[in-house]
């Protein structure tokens, strides 16, 4: 990487630009490889991104480009980072999926796992939109085999 | 709840596949097991090696992990809680598995392998972490006295158990690979004959055929 600055802009679905240091936008995996390829032309866009959903990806990528943060600092952000409605965390797991950030995927995901673990499997039918495709005798089986996840 | 589903319901984001495999990474165990109800979808998830591999990765990195430590009494079911303390408890697997009382066991990665000396019935696997038993085929006739040692081969990601007739290590010795063989296949050559006799429960997360 070059030592001088350079900016990209990344325009976003609803056509709000954002203008950012390549060396932390190079913190997504996807525009890393399109910056490698050459095939950056002025504006990057991001067509799965809204804007709302950027500016908080990008919050979190200055955050953890700071020279001298500490790591308690950090944590700390990350925690309220997290904090944040259903709504938002969804579309911050597809932005960063998208983007091929796995560092934000997996806090994300995290997150998620951490809200939905003590559900019913009724309620996380619900949650994902999930289909059930079982047939009563199935289900049943299933269960039982498992009973003791049900206490 | 209400207002939330309707917003979920309008913004009609579906989570791709691969994104419920990260969620469903990051559960634990007992949720897993729960949630395999769900769809046949979750029920095959759950079920996948890769999937599972993915998933005991992450469990090492967070709070809420159990591992088991060996001791001449037994072993010892040790959790962390969130805190940092640690809990420990002398593991039973009696109380999980049906069949077998008084047992004897040994474990590679994560999995028992236990049976019931001096009677004649197959050995089970257990996975302390879903509960689950399976039963291993007789190794042969039906000797009473042989032992069992289940080793995790990490290059091929598969358990192998090794049955030696008798507890000298002579006689007849037998492997067979979880998942894999159907049936026990026959060592020609004696291995280890001091191995089992020594040491009934080593652990080995390398190589023992």
């Amino acid at each position: 990487m070059s030592s001088s600055t350079k900016f990209l802009t990344l325009k976003t679905c609803d056509d709000k630009k954002f203008v950012l240091d390549e060396a932390i936008a190079v913190r997504s995996q996807t525009i890393k490889n399109m910056v490698e390829d050459d095939c950056v032309s002025n504006v990057i866009p991001l067509p799965n991104v809204n804007s709302k959903t950027m500016t908080k990806v990008i919050e979190y990528w200055k955050k953890h480009s700071e020279e001298g943060v500490s790591k308690d600092v950090l944590m700390d952000f990350d925690k309220a980072f997290v904090k944040v409605h259903h709504s938002i965390l969804h579309a911050l797991i597809l932005a960063a999926n998208f983007l091929n950030d796995k560092e934000i995927l997996d806090m994300m995901c995290q997150e998620v796992a951490d809200r939905i673990k003590g559900k019913t499997p009724e309620e996380i039918r619900k949650e994902f939109d999930i289909k059930n495709d079982f047939t009563p005798e199935e289900e049943e089986e299933i269960r039982k085999e498992n009973a003791w996840a049900f206490e | 709840m209400e207002t939330k589903m309707k917003k979920f319901g309008r913004r009609k984001v579906s989570i791709p596949d691969e994104i419920m495999f990260e969620i469903f990474s990051w559960l634990p165990i007992k949720s897993l097991m729960r949630f395999k109800c769900a769809s046949e979808f979750c029920n095959s998830l759950v079920s996948e090696s890769h999937f599972s591999d993915i998933h005991r990765c992450h469990s090492m990195t967070r709070p809420g992990r159990n591992f088991f430590l060996h001791e001449r009494k037994g072993f010892y079911s040790v959790e962390q809680e969130k805190g940092g303390n640690m809990s420990a408890s002398l593991f039973q697997p009696e109380r999980f598995i049906e069949s077998i009382n008084k047992s004897s066991m040994n474990c590679a990665n994560g999995l028992f392998c236990v049976w019931q000396p001096s009677i004649v019935r197959s050995a089970v696997i257990f996975n302390p972490g879903t509960r689950e038993v399976r039963s291993l085929p007789l190794p042969n006739k039906g000797t009473s006295c042989g032992n069992y040692l289940i080793g995790f081969e990490p290059q091929e990601n598969n358990y192998k158990v090794f049955y030696s007739e008798k507890p000298s290590g002579y006689g007849e010795q037998w492997i067979l690979t979880l998942g894999i063989d159907e049936s026990w296949r026959q060592i020609t050559q004696s291995i280890f004959p001091s191995l089992l006799y020594d040491k009934p429960s080593v652990c080995t997360s390398g190589v023992i055929y």
